[in-house]
């Protein structure tokens, strides 16, 4: 099993292709404050294979739900190009982005706000399937409680209103509306960190399951390192707009080599006391993304920063067979 | 995996009432809401059925009697008789169904253009925002009352160009209304989820923002009844609304008002009548604005 940079599994075509994606707010601060940006995205570049779970971790405000709107093309990008099997993103519009969009599907992190308020349970999940199916009302009903029934819902549910189910019902419901259309990607953007813990672990299994049935490809996104190394095949670090550690799940979470996400880590409550692990903390916030630190951008929190952090942009890099790193010192 | 337990029937047949009613219940529990219903239907009741209600229905029509003119309330006539020997009493009866016609149509129509335009121009932004809320403040920058005239004056008199007038002078108030509504549903999720399915931009305009206005526009249009009520009866008081010998209770004011100091009552009790009405219509949209605006604004 061999990775490159940009690169999945070889044998397997890429379904996502990130090359280089930025992604810079203007804001607005009046024609007196002068440009100033919020550099969300900067740089990014990943591959995602067809089947795989890629899960993208950091804190709130790195860039990862950006990120996410970028590859489903909510907004466009500022510079560089998103693929979906192959087809460049940025030059789709109207109708032809209209039918890609049933490839991929998004599933929110606030599962009761995902869901109109004055929609019924089944208006919402037939919204897919009046969209692009040509079908008679039974047969959208009946497609609708098949999906239902697939995420552990049923037909008692029709008519009830988002406000009349629990966050857990609502996330499930929310799932069964993204499978509608038998999508080939899902991006879910941290859908169960509203959610209980008891929920939580229903609903990742409920995905996992999903998954493995239809054969779907996920990025999953979360600043919860634990969810994701639970779902996930490989894993992305996103720190202030920036990929700081890309690799095989496994490889991260027990060797993790970015300081990063040897901090991430060390702020989780591990169960097993004999996991040996220096256990390194984080100190003050993340700096803005109006203003990100020049050279490395976590040189101003890094435990181990060096005079070169500050001066010098580090790439990411391979530094094992299946983990890649943008640090300097490693 | 660990199925959740459904929701026995009994249990979702409450919840289902419970929503359904849940307007009525608070309304049924405020004492102000209840009068200000009752007395709105009252006067809906009087209007529909003045013909048959009023004591004199041909002189309410306007036919004038020249034996009682100017006779004060007596039990023959509680409201006095005006200028032409007309039963004030049926007069004001009559006068509740313009009263209540004019603002319904008016309201209507101006919510029917101005609601999606609104909803268009928030959930658009750019330049269509731009461009469809310059228009509005054009016509907002007039005051409505002083608008309705220029254009009843220059259509002409009558009921219904005074109605034609001020549906123009009462559009952009809900354009602006949901165009707020809309630039913060914009935002939203569902919305972001409509978007991602593919569901068109019209379709999300009708489907997802207008839908999800409705709480913020029932409050507007509540308190607008009683605003327009008053406008209408305006326009009727300088001639440029209902033309005699149509009753209507602005025009009534008017005709009476010459004689105030002697013949009171001729303009008095359709005073009374605009007065009540609007409180009750304004009275009303306070409450539906404390039952529906917590959770629209959340």
């Amino acid at each position: 099993m061999s990775f490159s940079a940009n690169g999945a599994e070889a044998g397997k075509r890429p379904l996502v292709r990130v090359e280089d994606v930025k992604k810079y707010f203007r804001l607005s601060g009046g024609w007196l404050a002068g440009k100033k940006y919020v550099y969300a995205v900067d740089g990014v570049s990943f591959d995602v294979a067809e089947g795989e779970v890629f899960g993208l971790v950091g804190e709130s405000g790195c860039g990862k739900t950006t990120l996410s709107r970028l590859i489903l093309k909510l907004i466009d990008v500022t510079d560089g190009v998103v693929q979906f099997e192959g087809q460049d993103l940025s030059a789709l519009k109207g109708n032809d982005l209209r039918q890609l969009r049933q490839q991929m599907q998004l599933v929110f992190q606030n599962p009761i706000g995902s869901l109109s308020p004055r929609q019924r349970v089944l208006d919402i999940v037939a919204e897919p399937l009046k969209t692009h199916r040509h079908m008679s009302k039974e047969e959208r009903r009946a497609n609708v409680i098949d999906l239902l029934e697939q995420v552990g819902l049923g037909e008692q549910h029709l008519d009830r209103f988002p406000h009349e189910m629990s966050g857990g019902q609502c996330q499930r419901v929310a799932i069964a509306r993204a499978l509608a259309l038998e999508p080939k990607l899902l991006i879910l953007d941290e859908p169960t960190s509203a959610l209980d813990v008891s929920v939580q672990a229903q609903i990742l299994n409920l995905l996992d399951d999903i998954r493995r049935r239809l054969n779907l490809t996920y990025i999953f996104i979360s600043h919860d390192l634990s969810v994701v190394q639970h779902i996930s095949d490989r894993i992305g670090v996103m720190y202030l707009g920036k990929l700081v550690a890309l690799g095989d799940s496994e490889r991260i979470f027990n060797h993790p080599s970015h300081p990063y996400t040897q901090a991430l880590l060390g702020s989780l409550p591990l169960p097993d006391v004999s996991h040996k692990q220096e256990l390194v903390v984080l100190e003050g916030s993340v700096p803005s993304p109006t203003n990100p630190p020049p050279g490395c951008r976590f040189h101003t929190r890094c435990p181990i920063a060096q005079a070169i952090c500050q001066e010098k942009e580090p790439e990411l890099r391979q530094i094992e067979p299946d983990q890649f790193a943008a640090c300097h010192l490693i | 995996m660990t199925t959740l337990t459904p929701a026995t029937d009994a249990q979702v047949a409450t919840i289902e009432r419970r929503r359904g009613s849940h307007v009525w219940h608070v309304i049924r529990r405020d004492p102000l809401a209840m009068m200000s219903l009752m007395i709105i239907g009252v006067f809906l009741i009087i209007a529909i059925f003045a013909p048959i209600l009023a004591p004199y229905p041909e002189q309410g029509a306007g036919k004038s009697s020249p034996k009682t003119l100017y006779l004060p309330p007596s039990l023959e006539h509680p409201f006095g008789t005006d200028e032409l020997g007309r039963d004030v009493l049926s007069r004001v009866m009559y006068g509740a169904r313009p009263a209540f016609i004019v603002p319904v149509v008016v309201v209507v129509i101006a919510v029917a253009i101005g609601a999606p335009l609104g909803a268009i121009a928030g959930y658009k932004g750019g330049w269509i925002d731009e461009g469809i809320m310059r228009v509005t403040d054009l016509f907002l920058a007039f005051p409505s009352l002083l608008l309705a005239m220029a254009i009843t004056a220059a259509l002409g008199r009558g009921l219904e160009n005074a109605a034609i007038a001020l549906v123009i002078s009462w559009w952009p108030w809900y354009t602006r209304l949901v165009r707020g509504i809309a630039v913060g549903l914009r935002e939203r999720p569902f919305v972001e989820a409509a978007q991602s399915i593919g569901v068109r931009d019209s379709v999300i305009v009708f489907r997802h923002i207008l839908p999800n206005s409705i709480s913020p526009i029932l409050v507007q249009i509540t308190v607008d009844m009683g605003t327009v009520i008053l406008v209408a009866g305006g326009l009727a008081f300088i001639g440029l609304g209902t033309q005699p010998p149509d009753a209507d209770w602005g025009l009534m004011i008017s005709t009476g008002r010459t004689a105030v100091l002697n013949q009171w009552w001729i303009s008095m009790f359709p005073a009374l009548a605009i007065f009540i009405l609007i409180l009750a219509f304004n009275l009303l949209g306070d409450v539906l604005r404390d039952i529906l605006d917590p959770r629209q604004y959340q």
